[in-house]
């Protein structure tokens, strides 16, 4: 028994110190938002001269809670059409028999190698003639097909793995429907797929720029990410980086907040779901 | 940054209101427009850590406050987002009503797609520089009203120069090589490079390129697209040879390729460099104090023999252009802005004078920092060239920079990096 | 299977396909269309069959920058894999401190990429950049120039995506290991395993559908990768880091040659969707021997 505590302190020192060379660059990008704004001196410095005047800019400059509005509302919508479309479609395409499942598996799979940057240009298009361009619909819906392959090809996977075949067989014989079963079992069954999809799909879609960036011109609709982009600079004019890190603190502070609620449910609560077939 | 007006226009901003008249481009004298309108402007991004941003914050407020109808929209972008993000909504029918792009042969793209619109008969047209104006025209019609002026340039630091017995920058190519070679004679580092930046690359190239180019040849450039001239001929491959040679004899910074242009300015402001190829544009970094403080000047590479002829760099920095696409009301909101954004007696014009860090190219306006117009001074004798890429179809000077990069790393000569542009060029040319 | 339930299936699949089809199979299909024209991404423009793919082909930006991706996505793939693999299984370990852990393990992640390449950017910078200073304290001033030497310059970006997506991995493998029972661990350690034999032997043929799972994952990182390589390197030196889609980019967005673009474009799907196929089928293949 002792011998596994002193493994226990040993394992966690080497853990700490693992992980403060691993989120080196992110600690000393939080020392360097505490800074004056036009303070580029060495950033190994981490407590030259210490200011909240960057976060003060930042904040103002961001709109804070205005583009911390929209991001919500754009991620959280994003996230619920997500969940809804993979996973019906993902259950249909496990269920199906034969030649068609197998060729739906991997025809939305095939989307997962298409990047936006290949085909901009027409994507851009589309939008505009589906008559959404310039509203918040439009990055909501390229968001949700950009993560729908993944998403659908791991939902199936979890739940040919996951899912067994015989409990809703016996729901079948109890004559419950499939829309029924679907709801009742199903998803309560895949909720560790789901709260991982939640998670590795949602983080991006709240850091995103570059549909923000193209389908969302009114300052009013922006996010935290694209107002982000005016502090960064170009061949002509230098980035103001400690605003622009004291910013991206400010837009990644509510993410990590849900995130380290939810922690224990996204893994540690992973093991609920798990019914082994 | 302030700019003051010289007391030439307070007299001139006074008859003018006295007299009360000003042209009207719209055609008839309005007040606004007739209902409420929306208007696009898409600028690149212009970090800044005042208050108030001119394009985000005071033009939209000042022209919502005289034009009530009129609201503004501002979208600002870094550079390359910027330009892939308006030729997308062109592409796709949606252009910006108003925006700022890049001269000659960087807007003709748009001009020759009609995208935008003719402004040759603006009303304040004939108070912007016409030298610069030239740079927007296209079939004699002039198609973006130029926002400034700026220049690249050399960035040194004065106490060191003198320190190896330079008290007056150099004047020709023997002499810069004279003072580089003291310089680390004298355990300095002569030159820093960001050059993980490419694009850096192409203000060294340009300074070297404009005597050892343009001296000789002022139409250098228009002969390329008849087949007169290559990139592949002796004044262009002794340009790339001459930055070469600086790089050959450790005259430029360690690990440069490693360096962003960010980082390399870093460099300069804390008296770890002598010189820095940089810009006008680069003026509120460079002067912020380092770690050291020294004085600083500028000039412009002498690439020119002790006889020879100098040429220095100085381009049409952006201009504002409007769309093409948008309706007759969208167009006549566009028109009273820009009437009132050039009208010299505008609180917006005054707002637009304080805060642009362009040289402004307009009558009757002067620049307030002294370096600038002492550097414009010193060589207001001599010829001067736009950056050589407006000449050139986008993508020549890239290829430029991601050749010469490999001559950096020894890859390749200077006669790879002319071979390499001439190609892309008549690739692109066609 | 009755038509009824097949039926029910099937409208199950119908609001996912139709986002899919209208926002990402289309306009891919009008990409291939412009693949074969000389459209410079505005104004008019003519068909010209083949001949953005013969010069393509010609000039050996294909091979270039294909060759690019590989090494990218291979470093990805196997490092990537690695360090989670590894992380997870530290992370599963039943430590006081585990919670604190598996929160921040995953920090990483939730940054937004342009603030990710720049921080690297500051990391790999010659002179004063994180590891210069940190030779420098061992009174040493030969830092590797990571960025600006064309023998590293693409892995130090295809690091900086490794380190951000192993919050992402590591999740998907935790969630693999959560449901390899604790029985099956300490049967096999009664039946004398060692702790290495117990992951070699045990936990990893029952990880492999996980594996499956995040080897895909960051095969399709590596292959769309952009964002480091335009932050961090813009395909230099030279063109040694010069990925397909930062290829694809600058053809299309500071070139102009849209046509030219989207051939390569093509291409590079094509070229993809075998790898991806084949790599699917093997690890499919690994999975059941496991």
């Amino acid at each position: 028994m002792k011998k596994k505590s002193s493994t226990e302190v040993w394992v966690t020192i080497g853990l700490a110190v693992f992980f403060l060379i691993f989120l080196s660059p992110i600690i000393i990008a939080l020392f360097g938002s505490f800074r004056e704004m036009g303070d580029t001196s060495n950033y190994l410095h981490l407590f030259h001269a210490p200011s909240l005047e960057s976060y003060k800019t930042a904040f103002g400059k961001m709109s804070y809670f205005r583009s911390l509005k929209n991001s919500i509302l754009i991620t959280v919508i994003s996230v619920i059409l997500l969940l809804t479309f993979c996973s019906m479609a993902g259950y249909a395409i496990a269920r199906l028999r034969g030649k068609l499942g197998s060729f739906l598996q991997i025809f939305f799979l095939a989307g997962m190698i298409v990047s936006a940057q290949m085909s901009i240009i027409p994507m851009y298009k589309v939008v505009n003639q589906v008559g959404i361009g310039n509203t918040i619909a439009a990055p909501i819906a390229l968001y949700v097909t950009a993560a729908l392959p993944f998403s659908i090809f791991l939902y199936t996977n979890f739940i040919k793995s996951g899912v067994p075949y015989s409990l809703e067989e016996a729901a079948r014989i109890d004559g419950a429907s499939i829309p029924f079963t679907f709801v009742r079992i199903v998803i309560p069954l895949t909720k560790p797929a789901l709260s991982s999809l939640v998670i590795t799909q949602g983080v991006p879609i709240w850091n995103d720029f570059f549909f923000g960036m193209l389908f969302l011109s009114t300052p009013t609709k922006k996010t935290l990410p694209l107002m982000m982009l005016n502090f960064i600079g170009d061949m002509e004019n230098a980035t103001q980086w400690n605003m622009l890190f004291a910013a991206c603190f400010l837009s990644a502070i509510p993410i990590l907040i849900v995130y380290s609620c939810l922690q224990r449910y996204f893994v540690g609560g992973l093991t609920v779901g798990a019914v082994k077939g | 940054m302030k700019k003051k007006l010289l007391s030439l226009l307070v007299a001139a901003t006074m008859i003018g209101s006295m007299a009360g008249t000003t042209t009207v481009f719209a055609g008839e004298d309005l007040e606004d427009v007739s209902e409420p309108v929306t208007l696009s402007l898409m600028v690149t991004t212009r970090p800044s850590t005042d208050n108030k941003d001119f394009y985000l914050d005071l033009l939209p407020e000042l022209v919502h406050e005289k034009f009530p109808n009129i609201t503004i929209e501002v979208e600002q972008l870094p550079t390359d987002q910027y330009k892939q993000t308006v030729r997308l909504k062109f592409a796709s029918g949606e252009g910006p009503d108003l925006f700022t792009w890049w001269a000659k042969k960087q807007s003709e793209d748009l001009v020759n797609a009609g995208y935008v619109r003719d402004l040759s008969d603006f009303s304040e047209l004939n108070k912007f520089n016409s030298d610069i104006t030239s740079a927007y025209t296209f079939d004699d019609k002039v198609y973006g009203l130029p926002l400034g002026t700026s220049f690249l340039t050399t960035w040194y630091n004065k106490d060191m120069f003198k320190e190896v017995g330079y008290d007056n920058p150099p004047t020709n190519w023997d002499e810069f090589v004279d003072v580089c070679k003291k310089l680390k004679e004298a355990g300095h580092t002569p030159i820093t490079c960001g050059d993980n930046s490419s694009y850096v690359i192409q203000f060294a190239m340009y300074q070297i390129g404009a005597s050892e180019i343009y001296a000789e040849n002022p139409d250098f450039d228009k002969q390329l697209y008849t087949g007169e001239t290559h990139f592949t001929d002796d004044c262009w491959v002794d340009t790339v040879s001459k930055l070469q040679y600086l790089y050959d004899n450790g005259y430029v910074v360690d690990d440069s390729l490693g360096l962003s242009q960010d980082q390399s300015r870093q460099l300069f402001i804390d008296g770890e460099a002598a010189m820095i190829f940089d810009g006008s544009f680069g003026y509120t970094q460079l002067t912020t104090e380092g770690k050291t403080d020294f004085e600083r000047g500028m000039f412009c590479v002498p690439s020119n023999d002790p006889d020879g002829k100098f040429v220095y760099n100085w381009t049409s920095a952006n201009a504002l252009f409007t769309s093409n696409n948008s309706d007759e009301l969208h167009q006549q909101a566009c028109d009273l802005v820009m009437q009132y954004w050039f009208d010299e007696q505008s609180p917006l014009f005054e707002a637009w004078v304080n805060n642009t860090t362009d040289i402004i190219a307009f009558d009757g306006v002067s620049d307030s920092r002294d370096m600038i117009n002492e550097y414009l001074d010193r060589y207001k004798d001599d010829q001067s060239i736009d950056n050589l890429n407006n000449a050139w179809p986008e993508g020549v000077s890239d290829e430029m920079c991601t050749v010469f990069q490999e001559v950096i790393t020894g890859d390749a000569t200077a006669e790879d990096v002319c071979q390499a542009m001439q190609d892309k060029f008549d690739e692109l040319a066609e | 299977m009755s038509k009824k339930r097949r039926n029910i299936l099937l409208a199950f699949i119908i609001p996912a396909l139709l986002f899919y089809v209208v926002f990402w199979i289309s306009p891919v299909l009008m990409s291939f269309y412009y693949g074969l024209t000389n459209w410079r991404g505005m104004g008019d423009f003519d068909i010209v069959g083949m001949k953005n793919y013969a010069n393509l082909i010609k000039q050996g930006t294909l091979f270039n920058s294909m060759g690019n991706t590989i090494k990218y996505t291979l470093f990805v793939v196997i490092w990537g894999n690695i360090q989670a693999l590894a992380l997870a299984m530290i992370l599963n370990m039943k430590l006081k401190a585990r919670g604190v852990f598996r929160t921040i393990f995953y920090i990483p992640a939730l940054f937004s990429t342009i603030v990710v390449a720049f921080l690297w950017s500051y990391v790999y910078a010659p002179h004063y950049g994180m590891i210069s200073e940190i030779f420098n304290l061992f009174g040493s001033s030969n830092a590797p120039n990571l960025l600006g030497s064309k023998a590293t310059s693409l892995f130090a970006a295809a690091f900086v995506e490794t380190w951000k997506t192993s919050g992402t991995m590591t999740i998907i493998y935790l969630a693999g290991l959560q449901n390899i029972s604790e029985e099956v661990i300490e049967s096999a350690k009664i039946d004398g395993c060692n702790g290495w034999q117990a992951i070699r032997y045990v936990k990893i043929p029952m990880l492999a559908n996980t594996i499956t799972v995040n080897v895909m994952l960051g095969l399709i990182g590596g292959f769309k990768s952009f964002d480091y390589i335009f932050a961090l390197t813009k395909g230099g030196p030279g063109k040694s880091s010069a990925t397909l889609m930062y290829t694809i980019y600058k053809m299309a967005f500071v070139e102009m040659q849209y046509g030219k673009a989207e051939a390569l474009a093509a291409m590079a799907f094509v070229f993809i969707l075998i790898i991806s196929v084949i790599t699917l089928t093997f690890m499919k293949r690994k999975e059941l021997e496991a």
